[in-house]
């Protein structure tokens, strides 16, 4: 709703400014990885880890942890959606690159399903400029509802990307 | 729970695929939301039964949802039916099928996605358990952008994709009972799962190629229900492709059919008969007697659209036989249908509607209820050329919610042009425009070329009835275009002829004699009498308008023969109008009169507003005529409010500077000169130059009494110079030797 028409209402109706708890970046608006932010994703899901008495070594392998990080796009939930997804996919730990592949294949896919010719274009539109999606109000609503695009702030303030997992869609977007 | 090894009866992808969901389930403590994406209901029972056998101690819990009413009422929303389902009990797991229905995929708003986006946090609350959603791709791909707060709660997502036999199965349910009468629901429903089924038939490593080719078919299908533009073409094609690689007769002959279903729609009419013989030399050689008696049929409608009546009829005839004699009832009573639209392209209405009455308690016994509504649409179509207009609105009006529900969107585009043309009739051009331009938007859409051409010319009579003629010129050129391009002989000649009422109404007399001289032996051609008699009264008022007045009378006297004839009750009265005007021109007032008075009731009686307007400004004219001032000036106002009301700039004028006229006479010049004033600038802006020419004569006229000689002079010469260039080189001398006369 901060990001909607609503915006204005609602800050008249419960006063005072909305509060965003901004997503953590996982990138830099030049497109650099943001390794503060990925570290501390990492960091999540370490003490969950710590918490079954394994080792992150025992459960990914090389970087695979990171990669999953990198395509929630910051998002937590996302995150461990993923990891769910690829735990299930494992007779054997640790999780592989090719399984942590195939998991954030299958979520691509799906994200995909819903991807219309006019959402891929707002959403490289997004991507290239790393701004708000201006030319259709209605649409740029959407797809920040149904995190296809995902919001970040950094000290100049809030910039847009596409959910990295866009970048993932098998024949691209 | 525990988890075995993955079942042998699926393929290896899937095997994986399940070996996932077992583990979601083995591992699953308290609320775990998972979807199975799976297309296929054979498939997707296969892996509920494995999944059954995988844990047999457990208790999973099945529930099929109730989807909502047809209307798109929800009953019982997807939370509630899954508490109510678990009551008191405690599931090791729910398996829920039916999500896919609790929605229109094709509809913009879906009530049942969106409570239960409302009510994810309650039923996460509530349900300790897995719960997994079983649905088809269309239904995910719909969930995800209708209900993303519930689907961002989920845990896991998985795939299934089906074999051939799940695609040769799925294909037969979708094929069952695939027609008009199923709900627009599921037909979006099957028309999404056709398209998935074509994905995963095509990515197959081999693609089975009669299995492609019916998925293909009825893709095509799908598509005539859908409405595209396209019609299913691409689809047809590709499947007759195949079934002639694999030599299936039927196939070949069944897709060659329905290209000719696409090609008649799509009014490329040469196209579809070629194919329609095609597939009957097929249905004959393979002796498919019932599907030759279909193709017969179809030629009968390709006739019919080229407006070859004789042909038409005895093609219907012929299949009709054959339908009664193989006790096909319904194929019989599409076959009085059309006749019924013979008769009525022939002008026998009494006749037309005997067959529409036969057949329409057949359709209804049958539950066809696209036959019932085409049924009930041509009824209004009768009514409308008898000038029924209340019946036909009523008609159409109950016509138009069947078409709506079953999703017919060629006979919702219909009625709604139908229901234009009714209030285009009863003079309310608003109205009349929007609905012709609803009509024409969905016609666009599904590529119906001719009933595009009829709406534009229907927005052109609109246009001219509001005294827009340059508009209109534009809108019937546009139609004539369409016309020409695909041939269509009776809209053509329609064009012709409202092109020359149209550039008749803009004082443009030789122009308007060449459009009918060419629009009436086409009318004769094809026998459409109406057209005829349109043409004929058009060639009598061209005649009218340059003072040929006895030539005028004659032309109106053939007309009115042939609107009586065929009972068309707004040209019989148009023509008596036109008829009186004559007698008017030639100062015959008392006949004049009679013949208005004769005229009138018929417009007040089928409620053309217009039409009675200009009786009663004429009667108007009359009165002015024979000196009755006052009689005359209750007529032009009563006229004039009819006018305003329906908004016909070109009446209002006339009527305002007869008002003046009146004045004129009654020696309130002042009052005069201000009714002329306001007049002129309304024929200005209407373009109708003859009547600008006139109120300037009158002008001239009144200035004259005035004794305003430089105002008389520049009028005088105003008026003759108009009439000079609309080519009434008389009426220019006249005014001029008025102008020099002392």
């Amino acid at each position: 709703m901060a990001f909607s028409e609503a915006h204005l209402r609602l800050k008249a109706a419960y006063g005072g400014e909305t509060l965003l708890l901004p997503l953590i970046p996982v990138s830099q608006r030049n497109g650099e990885d943001c390794l503060e932010g990925l570290r501390a994703l990492c960091l999540i899901v370490h003490r969950r880890i710590a918490k079954t008495e394994a080792t992150p070594q025992q459960v990914f392998e090389d970087d695979v942890l990171e990669r999953i990080c990198r395509v929630s796009g910051g998002y937590i939930c996302n995150v461990f959606i993923l990891l769910r997804s690829a735990l299930e996919r494992c007779d054997e730990l640790p999780i592989t690159r090719e399984i942590a592949d195939r998991t954030i294949r299958r979520q691509a896919i799906d994200l995909s399903l819903s991807l219309q010719p006019r959402h891929r274009e707002a959403l490289r539109a997004v991507h290239h400029s790393k701004t708000a999606f201006s030319d259709d109000p209605g649409l740029w609503n959407l797809l920040l509802r149904n995190l296809m695009a995902l919001p970040y702030e950094d000290e100049s303030g809030v910039w847009y990307d596409w959910n990295p997992l866009i970048a993932a869609v098998p024949g691209g977007v | 729970m525990a988890a075995v090894s993955a079942p042998v009866n699926l393929s290896p992808e899937n095997q994986v695929e399940f070996a996932t969901l077992a583990r979601m389930l083995e591992l699953a403590s308290g609320f775990t939301l998972a979807f199975v994406r799976v297309n296929h209901p054979s498939l997707r029972d296969r892996l509920v039964e494995e999944l059954l056998a995988r844990f047999p101690q457990e208790s999973i819990l099945r529930l099929t949802l109730r989807p909502p009413l047809e209307d798109g009422t929800v009953v019982h929303g997807v939370v509630t039916q899954l508490l109510d389902a678990v009551g008191d009990g405690h599931p090791d797991a729910i398996f829920v099928f039916g999500l896919d229905a609790m929605f229109d995929p094709a509809a913009r708003d879906s009530p049942a996605l969106d409570i239960l986006n409302l009510n994810r946090s309650y039923l996460a609350k509530r349900c300790c358990c897995p719960v997994v959603f079983l649905i088809a791709e269309f239904g995910m791909r719909e969930l995800m952008s209708r209900a993303p707060d519930f689907w961002r709660i989920r845990s896991g997502t998985y795939h299934f994709v089906g074999d051939t036999e799940d695609a040769r199965a799925t294909l037969g349910r979708v094929k069952d009972g695939f027609d008009w009468n199923l709900g627009l629901r599921e037909k979006h429903e099957r028309a999404e799962i056709l398209r998935h089924v074509l994905k995963e038939v095509e990515s197959a490593a081999q693609p089975d190629s009669p299995v492609l080719a019916a998925v293909l078919y009825q893709l095509g299908h799908a598509s005539e229900f859908e409405g595209t533009a396209d019609g299913g073409r691409v689809h047809f094609e590709r499947a007759l492709a195949l079934y002639r690689k694999i030599r299936d007769r039927g196939g070949e002959a069944n897709c060659d059919r329905r290209l000719g279903d696409v090609a008649l729609r799509q009014s490329r009419h040469a196209d579809a008969k070629t194919l329609y013989r095609e597939a009957l030399t097929i249905y004959r050689q393979i002796g498919n007697r019932l599907a030759e008696a279909n193709c017969l049929q179809r030629l009968g409608d390709v006739a019919f659209r080229q407006n070859r009546y004789a042909d038409a009829e005895k093609l219907y005839q012929q299949a009709l036989g054959w339908y009664r004699e193989f006790g096909d009832l319904l194929g019989e009573a599409t076959c009085l249908r059309n006749l019924g639209g013979v008769a009525l392209g022939r002008d026998r209405y009494a006749e037309a509607d005997d067959l529409y009455r036969k057949a329409q308690p057949v359709f209804r016994q049958f539950g066809d209820r696209l036959g019932e509504a085409n049924c009930i649409q041509s009824l209004g179509e009768v009514a409308l050329q008898q000038a029924r207009l209340a019946d036909a609105a009523e008609l159409y009006q109950q016509a138009l919610p069947i078409y709506s529900q079953i999703g017919e969107r060629l006979g919702e585009a219909n009625c709604v042009k139908k229901l234009g043309e009714v209030a285009r009739l009863q003079s309310r051009c608003s109205d009349a425009e929007d609905l012709y331009r609803q009509a024409l938007t969905i016609y666009r859409q599904i590529g119906d070329r001719v009933a595009e051409a009829a709406c534009l010319a229907g927005l052109g009579d609109v246009a001219g009835m509001q005294s827009r003629y340059p508009e209109a010129v534009e809108f019937y050129e546009q139609a004539l275009l369409i016309y020409r391009q695909i041939g269509y002989r009776l809209g053509e000649a329609n064009c012709l002829g409202t092109l020359g009422d149209v550039v008749r109404a803009q004082g443009h007399y030789a122009n308007a004699e060449i459009f009918y001289r060419q629009a009436l032996p086409a009318f004769r051609q094809i026998g459409q009498r109406m057209g005829e008699a349109n043409c004929l009264r058009g060639l009598g008022d061209v005649a009218g308008m340059q003072s040929r007045y006895a030539e005028a009378g004659e032309f109106y006297e053939q007309a009115l023969l042939i609107y009586r004839r065929i009972g068309a009750r707004l040209g019989e009265a148009n023509s008596l109008q036109r008829l009186a005007d004559m007698s008017f021109h030639q100062d015959r007032y008392g006949e004049a009169l009679e013949t208005y008075q004769q005229a009138l009731p018929i417009y007040r009686q089928i409620g053309d507003r217009l039409g009675e307007a200009n009786c009663m400004q004429r009667l108007g004219d009359v009165a002015l005529q024979r000196g009755h001032f006052q009689q005359a000036g209750t007529a032009y106002e009563q006229a004039l409010a009819i006018y305003r009301q329906v908004g016909a700039r070109g009446g209002q004028a006339n009527c305002v500077q007869r008002l003046g006229a009146v004045a004129r006479n009654q020696v309130r010049y002042e009052d005069a000169a201000d009714l002329y004033q306001q007049a002129l600038p309304i024929y200005r802006q209407i373009g109708d130059r003859l009547g600008e020419a006139g109120c300037l004569l009158s002008m001239a006229r009144l200035a004259v009494l005035q004794q305003n000689v430089p105002l008389a002079r520049e009028a005088f010469d105003l008026a003759a110079t108009m009439y000079s260039t609309i080519g009434l080189t008389a009426q220019a001398q006249q005014v001029r030797d008025e102008a020099l006369a002392p």
